[in-house]
């Protein structure tokens, strides 16, 4: 939730990515943090935007194009203020695309979560074998599971059952299509959470973490 | 029940004319069920055109819905430009690896010859089976991979998406390459047995791309395509929404729209002034678990709105029945059209 604060530079900075323009929105995110907490006010500003952004593409005012192009934008800005260690996967969390080629969902939620100084551990593309063997052998605090396809989503089902037979605590947060059309899907296959935006990850994957540095 | 006085080719036909004919029709993408039916894998399925055929043929006589399809699976055209499927025992096939890496392969690129990929030939052959066993009693849509959203399978959407947004010179080398393709491959069809083609383009519609983008790009490209494609063609937007681009696919010269779950039917009926005819918009992927009296509603709701008029073909939002919608959904879905659906229509639309 973006605090009444920091609500106008929200919209300013929305306003600036969705036209990408780049000089601009580089304008807001500059004048925000010399009067801010540097960079720690900028992740509020910037996940706030992309948050705004996600929601209007939710309610279709905003296309899944410029949904991508913004995350990226946004990443590319905060590059010069981001330390390099920033970058590095910290946090016992993973991102996972599950059966399936197309990886433009884990791309803008490895993008939302840098701009909020966060990095998961990505395993990239691969099949249910494979994921529940990294389950397995990595023990993720909390793993976010990318899909396109029903099926693949189905699929989630088999990660979940293999947590629960394995007695580990991962918390599964899922995304993707087929959980947009069928509200009552990531209940269906297990998992504790569904994003409906990649916004949504950084707020539920807050949720699943907290009380963590 | 009335007794139906018009073969689904008159139907189809008469609702396409914006008019009402006997009952609405209604269209079953069943691409890979015919499988189950047949007792094959999917990929056998698709490996010999006679059991496509023979599928399409049996889910027909099951359901009784009023059009064909060609389709066999999205990826069949990324085939063709050297590209991998991947088949799975449960869902149609996925496109693999991308084939384009980078600007020195869309130089290189050139458009696949139809005869020399099997899996296309096969297509052609289905088409041709199909069209013997009916004559012109029944609609037979093939379908085609819009040039504009064929990257997305080709290259990988985050790289396209960059394509899109800083190299146009490379895009529109890519787009004359697959415009050539793709016209090709719609008139093939045709010429084979298709009465129509589906356009499928989901990158038209306002879900993926804003709208004035798609007019700098994918709109002239669908009409560039469409003007020469020698047949009536539908687009349709994969359950991407059509409201704030209906008027744009009306000038692309295209006959009718696949409406997305996430439109609101009777508002695009509105929108669309009788200038294309509405199919959709039921949620497939719901269907799964539809109780007889859920589909039944939701098969009386989506009639309510888009059937006054003709105009009108009811369909699932996306192309595709999934793998895991139940016979027993689909048999309810065909009767309740069946019970509901004949003109003139009981129920009037809401709110007009």
């Amino acid at each position: 939730m973006t605090s009444h604060a920091i609500q106008n530079d929200v919209d300013e900075l929305v306003a600036t990515l969705l036209q990408l323009d780049r000089v601009a929105s580089n304008r807001v995110l500059h004048r925000f943090g010399a009067q801010n907490d540097g960079l720690i006010g900028l992740e509020s500003v910037i996940s706030g935007a992309l948050e705004s952004i996600g929601e209007r593409w939710e309610a279709g005012s905003v296309s899944l194009a410029q949904v991508y192009l913004t995350a990226k934008m946004c990443q590319e800005l905060l590059r010069p203020w981001t330390p390099p260690e920033s970058l590095t996967p910290k946090g016992n969390f993973a991102l996972v695309v599950l059966e399936d080629q197309h990886t433009l969902g884990a791309g803008l939620v490895r993008a939302v979560l840098a701009c909020a100084g966060m990095a998961p551990v990505y395993w990239g593309s691969l099949d249910t074998a494979g994921a529940i063997a990294r389950i397995l052998a990595e023990k993720p605090q909390t793993l976010l599971v990318s899909t396109l396809m029903l099926r693949s989503a189905l699929r989630v089902s088999k990660l979940t059952k293999a947590i629960r037979d394995a007695g580990l605590s991962t918390r599964v947060i899922v995304g993707g299509a087929p959980f947009r059309f069928d509200a009552a899907l990531w209940q269906e296959v297990g998992a504790d959470a569904v994003g409906r935006t990649s916004a949504d990850a950084l707020a539920l994957l807050r949720a699943a973490h907290r009380g963590d540095p | 029940m009335t007794t139906p006085t018009m073969t689904p080719m008159q139907r189809v036909l008469t609702s396409l004319s914006h008019k009402e004919p006997d009952r609405v029709p209604f269209f079953l993408p069943l691409t890979i069920h015919g499988a189950r039916a047949l007792g094959v894998s999917i990929r056998d399925y698709f490996s010999r055109s006679e059991q496509v055929l023979e599928g399409q043929l049996r889910m027909r006589a099951r359901y009784g819905h009023d059009l064909f399809m060609g389709l066999y699976y999205a990826a069949i055209e990324l085939e063709a430009f050297g590209g991998e499927a991947i088949f799975y025992d449960d869902g149609p096939p996925n496109a693999g690896a991308p084939i384009i890496r980078g600007p020195n392969d869309v130089r290189s690129l050139q458009a696949p010859v139809i005869q020399d990929c099997a899996p296309l030939v096969r297509v052609l052959e289905t088409l041709d089976g199909l069209k013997r066993h009916v004559g012109d009693t029944v609609p037979i849509v093939g379908v085609v991979m819009s040039p504009f959203s064929m990257p997305v399978m080709q290259m990988g959407f985050e790289a396209y998406l960059e394509l899109l947004s800083g190299d146009r010179d490379t895009f529109w080398r890519l787009m004359a390459v697959n415009e050539e393709f793709c016209v090709h491959w719609a008139n093939a069809q045709l010429r084979a047995g298709a009465t129509a083609i589906c356009y499928f383009d989901p990158l038209a519609s306002p879900t993926m791309i804003d709208r004035k983008t798609y007019l700098d790009t994918g709109h002239l490209v669908a009409k560039r395509t469409l003007a020469r494609v020698l047949g009536p063609t539908i687009t349709h937007l994969a359950s991407g929404r059509t409201l704030g681009v209906i008027d744009d696919l009306v000038s692309t010269g295209t006959v009718g729209v696949g409406v997305s779950v996430l439109d609101d039917l009777g508002e695009v009926k509105r929108a669309c002034q009788h200038r294309m005819t509405l199919l959709g918009n039921l949620n497939a992927i719901e269907m799964r678990h539809w109780t007889p009296e859920q589909t039944e509603q939701y098969v009386r709701d989506a009639i309510r709105l888009g059937g006054p008029g003709g105009g009108y073909i009811l369909a699932d939002n996306h192309g595709e029945i999934p793998w895991q919608v139940p016979e027993s959904v689909l048999d309810e879905l065909s009767a309740a059209v069946l019970r509901w659906g004949n003109y003139p229509l009981v129920e009037g639309p809401w709110g007009s």
